[in-house]
């Protein structure tokens, strides 16, 4: 086994602002008493803030700081969404709440091609989202916890324990209580710690620091919870300000789109319908549905659908916070690609999706040939692609526009007229249909030409005599 | 770039001389083909198909050829046609159906959004549109979309457009024959005016008959 343990130190800015850059800001928590500062982000650092600080020095220092209220449920939620995320990597997840995923990654090394690419791709996937990760390899799953939280660090092969035996006794996770004792009794290492007489630790610290010790080093074995990721996704991201830009909203967008990705590809899904939410101060909030015509887990096309959907619609109001919701995944096989035929139709169906998005659903759909003998109805509206030209019925000579509803003609001396009198070549071929379902005709229909050459389907109704231009041989 | 390169390169036109290489789709009319450059509708890049009016064959014109590109596994795409492409027709005409697709736009923004978008693609073999206003910038833009998404344009434009110089490869004026009143019941002419071919120049008119339905002078003929 071989453990990969992402530690997320800023997790509670994170779920608030994320990036280094911008306008410097804070979370606060109440420790001992009074306000301090847990985490600040970078541009805070540079102002002289730091963690553990005490809030009415944070801001002496940083007028400006923008201060967030620690919430538990949102660095849940976000943990959750990630060890989601974590399963493209991993078949094997589990929660270290609660700003922790362990991943077992032996078998993975393989098809990611060595523990230094898949860290690489990891930690790039980490930095896209904007997370900021620390990441821990061990042979244990505590042992990758404790060199992640002490900012990252890689132990393999025999001496894996030895190594491990030169960290600072103080990142141990264990209560702030044994951690001073330790302090105390003048051990500063875990190497330390592993002098002691075992009698005299479980004495003194309890059976759980022994077994914690022993699972650090493999000794006993560790049985971890498998993380289920939910079929479905939701997550909110809040802007840094009131924004109608489509730049500005892309942005958040892109990296919800990116988690959203990630999930599908560990869960070998795709997704055919997302919903992207806007929410707004005041006015209600304005939710645009995007469909897609085969599952998808591109985040670039997705990105570009959601774009185009942005592009056209007309906000009420600027928008404070944008989301994603998807609430069915579809099974996706991972393709390779490069089968014969497989591109083609993907990206056919990319291009759908693309005009789709932008144009409304409506707007784009195939023709299909329908058997019935009544002219209008001998056709239909189909979804491009499934049409196979199988039975045609055989028509005499048919015209390649139709008009959307015959229109009447004028006639000079009985004979009808279309900018020019026209001349009928060929008919009449005669059309008697429907008197079964209300919409029965008696028509003679014709090939007629007009004076200048154009040739029209024209047809007279045989009750009234009346003449109606009913196609166009364009 | 030594003056051997410089002849092999397709930018340079040299007068009197075919530029043979130029791949080309036989339009399925052997007279019209061996006017155009390669022999056929360009299979990427602008055509312009100017008629003097709506049912002089227009379209039937184009039938042959789309219906071998139909065979394919790209899209035949119709941006906003003026009336309704009627599939008896088509499918007579031996179009597949599975490969056309109909573009509806709101407005002429989007009509042209939609048209550049179907030529840069590459999921678009042919794009079929009816532009009513499109100046010289527009009609550059999608020349360029159509040579990278090696797709071929067919824009059928109002006859005055003629006035207006244009990037398009390929601009043909479609007219009835002034002789022939198209009376005879068998088969229908269509007088072809190539006002603009790349590597020649105009020449025309030529009389076409053309054909209702699917069958073509070179059956044999395949296509990728």
């Amino acid at each position: 086994m071989l453990w990969l343990c992402l530690h997320l130190p800023l997790l509670p800015l994170e779920v608030f602002v994320r990036g280094g850059q911008g306008r410097p800001a804070a979370v606060a928590c109440k420790d001992r008493g009074r306000e301090r500062v847990l985490v600040c982000n970078r541009a805070a650092e540079t102002l002289g803030v730091s963690a553990g600080m005490r809030m009415s020095a944070a801001f002496a220092l940083a007028p400006t700081l923008e201060l967030h209220p620690r919430s538990d449920a949102k660095e849940a939620r976000a943990l959750n969404r990630l060890a989601a995320w974590s399963g493209q990597f991993s078949d094997f997840v589990s929660l270290r709440a609660p700003d922790a995923v362990l991943l077992e990654i032996r078998g993975s090394l393989r098809l990611f091609g060595g523990l230094d690419t898949l860290l690489r791709v990891v930690g790039q996937a980490a930095d896209e989202l904007g997370f900021k990760v620390n990441k821990g390899v061990a042979p244990t799953p505590l042992a990758a916890c404790l060199l992640a939280r002490t900012g990252g660090g890689v132990v393999v092969g025999e001496g894996w324990r030895r190594q491990l035996q030169k960290i600072p006794s103080a990142h141990l996770q264990q209560s702030q209580a044994t951690l001073s004792a330790l302090r105390d009794m003048g051990i500063t290492t875990l190497a330390g710690c592993l002098r002691l007489p075992r009698s005299g630790l479980a004495k003194r610290f309890g059976p759980e620091f022994l077994c914690y010790l022993d699972r650090l080093l493999g000794k006993a074995a560790h049985p971890l919870a498998r993380f289920e990721a939910p079929l479905r996704y939701a997550a909110h991201i809040a802007l840094p300000a009131e924004t109608v830009s489509l730049e500005a909203l892309s942005f958040p967008l892109k990296r919800l789109l990116l988690e959203l990705c990630g999930i599908l590809a560990g869960r070998a899904a795709g997704v055919q319908e997302l919903a992207v939410e806007l929410r707004h101060s005041r006015v209600p909030g304005t939710s645009l549905a995007i469909s897609l015509v085969a599952p998808n887990r591109d985040a670039e096309h997705l990105l570009m659908l959601v774009r185009e959907r942005l592009d056209r619609v007309s906000l009420p109001a600027p928008v404070l916070e944008v989301g994603l919701r998807v609430d069915r995944f579809e099974s996706l096989a991972a393709t390779s690609g490069d089968l014969f035929g497989r591109n083609e139709t993907a990206a056919g169906e990319r291009f759908l999706d693309q005009l789709r998005s932008r144009l409304g659903a409506e707007a784009v759909d195939s023709v299909a040939c329908y058997p019935e003998h009544r002219p209008e109805r001998a056709w239909c509206t189909t979804e491009p692609g499934t049409e196979k030209t199988a039975v045609v019925m055989q028509h005499p000579v048919r015209p390649l526009w139709l008009l959307p509803r015959p229109q009447p003609l004028p006639t000079h001396r009985g004979e009808p007229c279309h900018e020019g009198a026209l001349t009928l070549l060929e008919g009449p071929e005669r059309i008697e249909s429907g008197w079964w379902d209300g919409g029965d005709v008696t028509r003679d229909y014709f090939v007629a030409c007009n004076t200048r050459g154009a040739r029209y389907w024209v047809f007279q109704e045989l009750r009234r005599r009346e003449w109606f231009l009913h196609g166009i041989f364009a | 770039m030594s003056l051997d390169a410089l002849l092999q390169s397709n930018r340079l036109w040299r007068a009197g001389e075919h530029s043979a290489q130029v791949p080309a789709l036989p339009t399925g009319y052997r007279a019209l083909d061996v006017l155009l450059p390669g022999g056929g509708w360009p299979d990427s890049g602008l055509v312009e198909l100017l008629p003097a009016r709506s049912g002089i064959g227009e379209l039937g014109l184009l039938m042959p050829a789309l219906a071998r590109l139909s065979r394919g596994s790209r899209w035949i795409a119709w941006v906003a046609p003026p009336y309704l492409p009627y599939a008896p027709a088509l499918a007579a005409a031996g179009i597949d159906l599975s490969r056309v697709l109909m573009v509806y736009p709101r407005d002429s923004r989007d009509s042209l959004w939609a048209l550049e978008q179907a030529l840069r693609a590459g999921t678009c073999v042919a794009v079929l549109a009816w532009p009513q206003t499109l100046d010289a910038r527009a009609m550059r833009r999608l020349q360029l979309a159509a040579e990278a998404g090696s797709s071929v344009g067919f824009l059928f434009r109002k006859d005055a457009a003629r006035q207006q110089p244009s990037a398009v490869q390929l601009r043909l004026q479609l007219d009835c024959p002034a002789n022939g009143k198209n009376r005879a019941t068998d088969t229908r002419r269509l007088s072809v005016d190539i006002l603009k071919r790349r590597g020649g120049w105009p020449v025309g008119p030529v009389t076409l008959a053309v054909r209702p339905a699917a069958e073509t002078e070179y059956p044999s003929i395949s296509v990728a």
